[in-house]
This record gives C-alpha cells, sequence and structure tokens, in this order.
C-alpha cells in the first residue's frame, strides 16, 4: 500500500512537471519558429549583399543554426541560473562569430575585375565590446538571481 | 545590482543603435558620393625632364556625403610581363564633406631605374599592366580599398632606335653615323646623346655626344666622329648609345656605299 502511494505519488509528480515544462518548451519552440523566420527573411533582403563573398552562405547558416539553439535554451531555461549561463554563452559565442566571419574586420569582396575590401575593425571592436558587457550583465543577473530570496 | 544591470542595458543599447545607423549612414553618404560623380579624372600630362619621365592624373574630387574622407592613399603597381618596373604611391589629405580636392596624381620614374628593371621598354612599345589600388576611410572608422587592374600603352621614347647609315671619309677620317628613332612618348625627350662605335674588334673607333631635344615622331641625329686611328675602321662593327648617362641600345653598324 505504501510502496502504490509513492508510485502514485511520482507520478503526480512528474505529471505536474510535465504540465509545468511542456507548456515553457512549447513556447520556446514557437517563439525560435519565429525568430528563425524573421532571420530567414532578413537573409533574403540583405544576404544578396553578401552574395560576392564566397564564404557568406556557410557563414550564415552557423549564425542561423547558433542563435536559434540560444533562442531556444534561454527562453526554455527561463526562471532558472541556466539562463544566464546561456547569456554569458551566447555572448561568448557571439564574440567568436564575428572575429571569424568578419575575418578580423577586414572583408575582401571580388566583383570581376575590381577587388573591393572593407575595413571595419573599429566597430567589430564595438561589437565585441557589446558582447563582453552582455556577458558582464548576464553574471551580474546570475548573482542576483541567486540572491535573491523566495520572498522576492 | 538592479540599477547597474539597468544602466548596462542602456550602454548595450546605445553601442546596438550606433553600430546600426553608422554604416546605414555611411552607405548613404557613399551612395549619394557615387550618384553625384564626385569624382572627375581631367586628361594626364606626361613630361621629361633630368633624367626623369613625369606622369600626372588631375582629378577633382568633391565630397558631397555627410562625413569626411580621409587617409586617402593611392598606390599604383607597373609591371611589364612578370617584371616590376615602379610601385607609385600617393597620399592625399583629407576631405571634409561640402569640400572639395583639386590635385593631381603624380608618378615619376627615372631612365636609369626603367633601364635597370627593363629595358627593353625604352625601344619597344609595351602593354604595361597596373594594379591600382585606392584606400579612403570614411567618418575615420570604416576602410574601403579598392583594387583594379588595368591595362596601358606605353609608348617607347627611342622606338626602333637604330644606327641606320654609317658612311667613312678618309681623308678627313671622319665617321658619319644617323641615329634614328621614334619619340613615342606622350611628351618630348631632351638631353645628351653620346653614340660610341666600336670597329669588329671591338676596338673603339671614337664617340660623339649631341644634345638633343626629341619631340614626339620620327628623329633623325647625325653624329660626326673623328676616328683618332683609322686603320682601324672596319667595314662593320658595334655601337653603344648611351642618354643622360644611360645605356639605352646596343647594336651592329655597317659602312654603307
Amino acid at each position: 500500500m505504501g510502496e502504490l502511494g509513492d508510485l502514485e505519488a511520482k507520478e503526480n509528480r512528474l505529471k505536474r512537471r510535465l504540465r509545468e515544462i511542456l507548456p515553457r518548451v512549447l513556447k520556446a519552440l514557437i517563439i525560435t519558429i519565429l525568430e528563425g523566420l524573421l532571420l530567414f527573411f532578413v537573409w533574403i533582403f540583405v544576404g544578396g549583399l553578401f552574395g560576392a563573398y564566397y564564404e557568406a552562405g556557410t557563414l550564415f547558416t552557423i549564425f542561423f543554426w547558433g542563435m536559434l539553439f540560444f533562442i531556444f535554451t534561454i527562453r526554455v531555461s527561463e526562471g532558472t541560473i541556466f539562463k544566464y549561463g546561456f547569456v554569458v554563452a551566447r555572448a561568448l559565442f557571439l564574440i567568436i562569430y564575428l572575429i571569424y566571419a568578419t575575418q578580423g574586420g577586414v572583408l575582401t569582396l571580388d566583383f570581376a575585375e575590381l577587388h573591393l575590401t572593407v575595413e571595419f575593425v573599429p566597430l567589430l571592436g564595438l561589437m565585441v565590446f557589446i558582447n563582453v558587457l552582455d556577458m558582464m550583465r548576464g553574471v551580474l543577473q546570475a548573482i542576483e538571481f541567486t540572491s535573491m530570496s523566495p520572498q522576492d | 545590482m538592479r540599477q547597474t544591470i539597468r544602466v548596462l542595458s542602456w550602454i548595450i543599447k546605445l553601442f546596438w543603435i550606433i553600430i546600426l545607423v553608422l554604416p546605414i549612414t555611411v552607405s548613404f553618404s557613399l551612395t549619394k558620393l557615387l550618384e553625384a560623380r564626385a569624382i572627375e579624372l581631367k586628361e594626364p600630362t606626361a613630361s621629361f625632364s633630368n633624367g626623369t619621365f613625369h606622369l600626372s592624373f588631375p582629378f577633382h574630387f568633391n565630397n558631397t556625403g555627410f562625413y569626411d574622407v580621409s587617409d586617402i592613399n593611392v598606390t599604383i603597381t607597373a609591371m611589364h610581363g612578370e617584371k616590376k618596373l615602379a610601385t607609385f604611391s600617393n597620399v592625399f589629405p583629407k576631405v571634409a564633406p561640402g569640400t572639395t580636392l583639386d590635385t593631381s596624381y603624380n608618378a615619376s620614374i627615372t631612365l636609369e631605374r626603367i633601364a635597370q628593371e627593363d629595358r627593353e621598354i625604352l625601344t619597344n612599345d609595351a602593354e604595361i599592366n597596373t594594379e591600382v589600388s585606392a584606400f579612403f576611410r570614411v567618418a575615420y572608422i570604416l576602410g574601403f580599398k579598392a583594387s583594379l587592374n588595368v591595362t596601358m600603352p606605353w609608348g617607347a621614347p627611342f622606338y626602333n632606335l637604330s644606327v641606320s647609315e654609317v658612311q667613312y671619309n678618309p681623308q678627313n677620317q671622319l665617321l658619319l653615323a644617323i641615329v634614328s628613332f621614334e619619340n613615342h612618348f606622350k611628351s618630348q625627350i631632351g638631353g645628351t646623346m653620346l653614340l660610341e662605335l666600336y670597329n669588329s674588334q671591338n676596338e673603339s673607333l671614337g664617340s660623339k655626344a649631341e644634345l638633343i631635344v626629341a619631340a614626339p615622331g620620327l628623329q633623325i641625329v647625325s653624329f660626326e666622329i673623328t676616328v683618332a686611328d683609322p686603320p682601324k675602321v672596319t667595314k662593320e662593327g658595334f655601337f653603344r648609345i648611351v642618354f643622360e648617362n644611360v645605356l639605352i641600345s646596343e647594336g651592329v653598324w655597317e659602312i654603307v656605299g
């Protein structure tokens, strides 16, 4: 009788957890799909500008799936400490991605006879700085989250 | 803590606005420059003085954009086949929005340098491959570099240079040599031309220098060389033509008649 009661309690706990998690996962999935579509349409409109850059398609694919992963994980982990871990990881991913994809802020495009090089090192520096600030903000938010009492 | 996070969020938002707005306004500024045909190239000029060829490409730049255009640097690398002839680089001052720049791109190369790198182009026309590379910075933040390969015709200043006629007068021990060439360079060339004649045993018969001013077109210069040792004169021999202390051509001559 006691064992049966334990099993029932476990089952109830599992059901409760599922009832909590499933809507959150569904919500995260819907938001991820919507933001994925937005990114895809942005690429359709501005991708042509980078047509001359031979690696543009591959680089965008990396960015696209990377961002979708972080959108989903941050949404799913909403209300937990993991959210801030994913926020910091996203900022780190963006720093590495930006430096790699822009070849350190120097892009070379070939248009038949014309070779065009665009140098935007200061702008890249600013983008990296923003992501460093984002990481700092994530860490501070994590500290704030852990220091919050249940009453808060 | 909350205040710090809030301030950080505001700073991040502000920087994102700057990052998004700057490239858009710079692109718009560049579009305005392209639409207004901001760069106007004028007729290039060429000259020759003190053993140096000077080329000048005047141009006019009107900055119709919103930002300063700075660090303007134009580099031209001239090649003939695989031989690198020279690299020219000109730096121009910054051009503020709404102002113009009237200047010239100047390139100079000495006759000596050309002779060192590729003597052939002094006596033969050629197609010179040039890599033109222009760099400029907009708003001090975004740098643009455009490189283009262009083929330019080169007109040899001593095209078809030859000692066309050599006559010997034993009475006054004079060798009369006619040197002919076509100046295909875009301007006149002036300087001292020295003709050295040697017999078939490569012994010097004499030499003569003449001051010449050659306009574009066919040029005929006659040299009268007094032979110091008449028995050395042979029916044919070798010549060397030196212009402004630079060896231009060597070849074979033959007495006519």
